[in-house]
């Protein structure tokens, strides 16, 4: 590209390495861009903190679960969900492939309209129950079924973003550990 | 075979599951006029060096792992190399297995002045052949190394490749839409009908052939279909 | 010989076990000569079944042979016995589903063997669906 340049500043455009520079220009200048917004997206969306009352989590007990969302944001709506998903990985020939498949979602929080303040986070609390008939946590080598607590923000003029806190929950046998 | 295994759950098995679909757990359809004997007869001609090439989701992994007991009915012993995401380099105790094995199968080798013709080739000699499945994602050098390796030791070395990787060819595999049919009506045999021919038509065009990414699909297809007639 | 199916039958009569209870029943092998078989190896196992690749758990392992001294008398049901575990809980997902089962091997003169399986319930979850 400095060559390209330089010819320009010496009255003499070389056109060809130009055309050919002008792609990597653009490619380049995209990257910056992106980098920038994302840097500008992450420090304007500060720390996410979920707290929940106790943990492991058992089918058919209720929890309270406190959100804290800190930063400089308009908010068009700010969600937490309670979320099973399903991993399964599998060999497709040569290469190894994971899918992932959401089965359980219960909304546990939502706020629509507002703006966060730097030195004000948002807080808010609710109470939920995990379903008595849910699957506990499941970890094996090729399948996995993992619930997570997933905070959603769509923001005014941002992209979405979403930040998930994995959790456990335990077979249920009952109340506690034993019947 | 596994006694009432089939349909054991109650009907609730998918018979698209990774497990009824991996390569050998169904036996491979192999085009009419040829077989697995057929097969190893050529791979023998060619002194047990050759190459299984077709596009993705093919059958050449479910072809190999057809030839591999027929090639230990044939008195050979195969040691078996898979190779995934991008592994560029062979298993770090696969020189140390081939170096017991060669041994063991050809003793004369440890004298590499001795050539090969006078060896005297003989169907009841036993014979060790090497088989990588996804032979072209290993380095230039691996793959020389690994030739290099087989010829000194006088074993076989069987590949599967997308493209041809310069070893005698053995089996060009192909996709067709009558061999999908066939896989399917195997699998959905003795089952709920979830799944009908015209689907699996659709799917095998919208795959381009990928019969992997074609039972994957059905797979899902099927599980709809059954979760709705338990309701 | 006979390539007869292994049968196996569960005392509690095909119902949903819970974690801690003890799964019992018996298996047999009808039409078997007793002096073809060698041994019987019989596991409570889980697997997973779906779209991964299969993992799979023995929670318990019984091996008799003749060579071992073990009484193989194929007349005679087999009987097995345990204590079920807390997890994992049969589940009957999407993409993951897991599965409890007896597998009994008998394994026969001339490296002949048959084997059979009878699935079982650990737990109540219910079958999954997608979420929307």
């Amino acid at each position: 590209m400095w060559f390209a340049v330089h010819g320009y500043l010496e009255g003499r455009p070389d056109w060809l390495l130009t055309v050919f520079v002008i792609p990597f220009l653009a490619v380049g200048i995209g990257l910056i861009v992106l980098f920038i917004r994302q840097l500008l997206l992450t420090a304007a969306i500060g720390p996410t903190r979920v707290e929940i009352s106790d943990h492991p989590l058992t089918p058919g007990e209720r929890y309270h679960l406190f959100l804290s969302q800190a930063g400089r944001l308009k908010f068009n709506v700010l969600e937490a969900a309670l979320v099973c998903e399903e991993q399964a990985t599998y060999r497709q020939g040569t290469n190894t492939r994971t899918e992932t498949r959401q089965v359980y979602r219960q909304e546990l929080l939502r706020e629509e309209g507002f703006e966060i303040q730097p030195t004000v986070p948002f807080e808010k609390q609710c109470e939920f129950t995990v379903p008595s008939g849910a699957m506990h946590s499941f970890h094996a080598q090729h399948n996995q079924i993992q619930w997570r607590l997933v905070v959603h923000g769509r923001l005014a003029g941002w992209p979405d973003y979403q930040r998930a806190f994995p959790v456990i929950v335990r077979p249920g046998n009952g109340k506690g550990r034993h019947e | 075979m596994i006694a009432s295994e089939r349909g054991e759950a109650d009907g609730c098995d998918n018979p698209f599951s990774a497990r009824s679909i991996r390569p050998g757990a169904l036996p491979f359809l192999f085009p009419a006029g040829q077989s697995a004997a057929q097969l190893i007869d050529r791979l023998r001609l060619d002194h047990w060096w050759g190459e299984i090439v077709g596009p993705h989701g093919s059958g050449k992994s479910a072809l190999v792992a057809a030839l591999i007991p027929a090639m230990e009915a044939a008195g050979g012993h195969v040691v078996l190399v898979e190779l995934h995401n991008g592994q560029r380099r062979l298993p770090h105790d696969f020189y140390r297995a081939i170096h017991k094995r060669g041994q063991n199968y050809f003793p004369e080798v440890s004298s590499p002045k001795r050539h090969a013709t006078e060896r005297k080739e003989n169907s009841s000699d036993p014979f060790c052949v090497v088989v990588v499945d996804g032979y072209e994602q290993l380095s230039f050098l691996s793959r020389f190394w690994l030739r290099r390796c087989c010829r000194r030791r006088r074993l076989g070395l069987l590949v599967t490749a997308h493209g041809s990787v310069g070893l005698p060819e053995l089996f060009r595999s192909a996709a067709t839409l009558a061999r999908a049919e066939r896989i399917v009506s195997e699998l959905l045999r003795g089952r709920p009908q979830h799944v009908s021919m015209q689907e699996v038509a659709e799917r095998f065009s919208r795959y381009g052939g990928n019969l992997r990414e074609m039972l994957f699909d059905l797979y899902d297809l099927y599980e709809q279909r059954r979760s709705m007639s338990n309701l | 010989m006979s390539e007869s199916a292994v049968l196996i039958r569960f005392d509690g009569n095909g119902r949903i076990y819970r974690p801690g209870e003890t799964l019992t029943g018996q298996y047999r092998f009808p039409g078997v000569d007793a002096e073809q078989l060698e041994a019987v190896e019989v596991s409570v196992l889980w697997y997973t079944e779906g779209k991964g690749d299969e993992d799979l758990a023995v929670h318990q392992f019984w091996r008799f042979s003749a060579e071992a001294g073990g009484l193989l008398d194929p007349s005679q049901p087999g009987r097995f016995s345990t204590t079920l575990p807390n997890s994992p809980l049969s589940y009957e997902g999407q993409i993951v589903k897991v599965r409890w089962c007896v597998r009994v091997r008998a394994f026969f003169r001339r490296n002949k063997e048959v084997t059979g399986q009878q699935h079982f319930r650990l737990g109540g979850v219910p079958a999954a669906k997608a979420a929307p």
